[in-house]
């Protein structure tokens, strides 16, 4: 009976399959350490966090939402007229702006260099007399001229006159016509 | 209870959608408002938060495109929202983001909304010290028993790898409270 037994469960057993058919995730096995003691640790928490809710929250927390959609529905409309008004400053500070900058910009090129100045009053030396332009003069106005380091007193333009050639100087009838006379 | 496809359904229907947009409200607002709260901390920030998120949802009911659980959307949207939330009160209050929620898990204990004891205030401040995302997986994981699958769905990372969020998060938060009570 037993040898009955024996032969019938080993003719069985080679027919079912050695493999049990249960898998486990993909790296269980290396977590189960870290999850248990993960476990045991969080034994000695306190279970709840402690927060608290105002009676009748939640409650009367559907309506709330429900009034923030609709306002967050509403989108302003600001009637033409106003639009306009609102625009009207801004739109005049660009014009203003922009009449400003085409001014300057024309100007700057029809504004004469010093030596067409110069050229002009040479040329035409009728229409301001060079005593009349010249009586306004200081030393800022001839800076970076050679005269004005030799020009510093009377006696030394006489003394200088005296010594150096003056075709290379402005004609001194025009600077000083009574001192010469 | 009408199901999750059905009621993606009628939230993206004109006709319906407010009346979906209830049942929403109704189903999810209480658990919503408990992940945003173990964010911000106060009440009054949370009550601000879940408005916002469900604004939110609302407005984007129609591009959400189903790849994932509604719940896990909302879930997602409700922790950018917090986060959000918190980036722009460090910012108002020139310090960082760490520095913001310490000073959050401190006002604890004046705080009129939370009843806890000295070791749940502990508790909050150890969790506040954490990184972000261990902080996120600590207080799913622990204080709301969420499976690491739904985790998994909504913060969208690996479950081995919100395992090891959490073991750390504990083993940080032992730490913190073995120091600060010797």
């Amino acid at each position: 009976m037993e040898n009955n037994f024996k032969n019938i469960h080993q003719d069985r057993s080679s027919k079912l399959p050695k493999k049990s058919g249960y898998t486990v995730p993909e790296e269980y096995f290396d977590a189960v350490e870290n999850d248990f003691s993960a476990r045991l640790t969080v034994e000695n928490f306190p279970i709840s966090s402690g927060f608290e809710v105002p009676q009748g929250y939640f409650e009367s927390l559907e309506s709330s939402i429900l009034s923030n959609i609709e306002t967050s529905k509403i989108t302003k409309v600001v009637p033409f007229r106003k639009k306009l008004i609102r625009w009207i400053p801004a739109s005049a500070a660009a014009a203003i702006l922009l009449f400003i900058s085409v001014n300057l910009l024309l100007t700057k090129d029809i504004e004469p260099s010093s030596e067409e100045i110069a050229t002009w009053f040479k040329n035409n030396p009728t229409i301001i007399p060079m005593d009349q332009l010249t009586v306004n003069l200081d030393e800022s106005d001839l800076e970076g001229s050679p005269i004005l380091d030799i020009l510093l007193e009377a006696d030394d333009l006489s003394k200088y006159l005296d010594e150096n050639d003056t075709y290379i100087l402005i004609e001194d009838s025009d600077i000083f016509p009574n001192e010469l006379n | 209870m009408v199901d999750e496809i059905t009621l993606v359904e009628q939230l993206k229907d004109v006709q319906t959608k407010e009346k979906a947009f209830r049942v929403l409200i109704t189903k999810y607002k209480e658990r919503l408002y408990w992940h945003i709260r173990k964010i911000v901390i106060s009440h009054d920030d949370a009550d601000d938060v879940l408005q916002n998120t469900f604004i939110k949802i609302f407005k984007g009911i129609d591009s959400f495109k189903q790849d994932s659980k509604l719940y896990s959307w909302m879930y997602r949207i409700a922790t950018n929202e917090s986060i959000t939330f918190l980036n722009k009160r460090a910012k108002e209050r020139m310090l960082d983001i760490a520095e913001i929620k310490q000073d959050l898990a401190t006002s604890l204990s004046s705080d009129n909304w939370f009843s806890g004891d000295e070791i749940q205030l502990l508790l909050q401040k150890a969790v506040a010290t954490l990184p972000e995302k261990q902080q996120l997986v600590f207080n799913m994981k622990y204080f709301d028993n969420m499976k690491y699958d739904q985790i998994s769905e909504i913060l969208e990372t690996s479950v081995g790898g919100l395992k090891a969020s959490y073991f750390h998060a504990v083993k940080k938060i032992e730490h913190y409270i073995k120091t600060t009570t010797n």
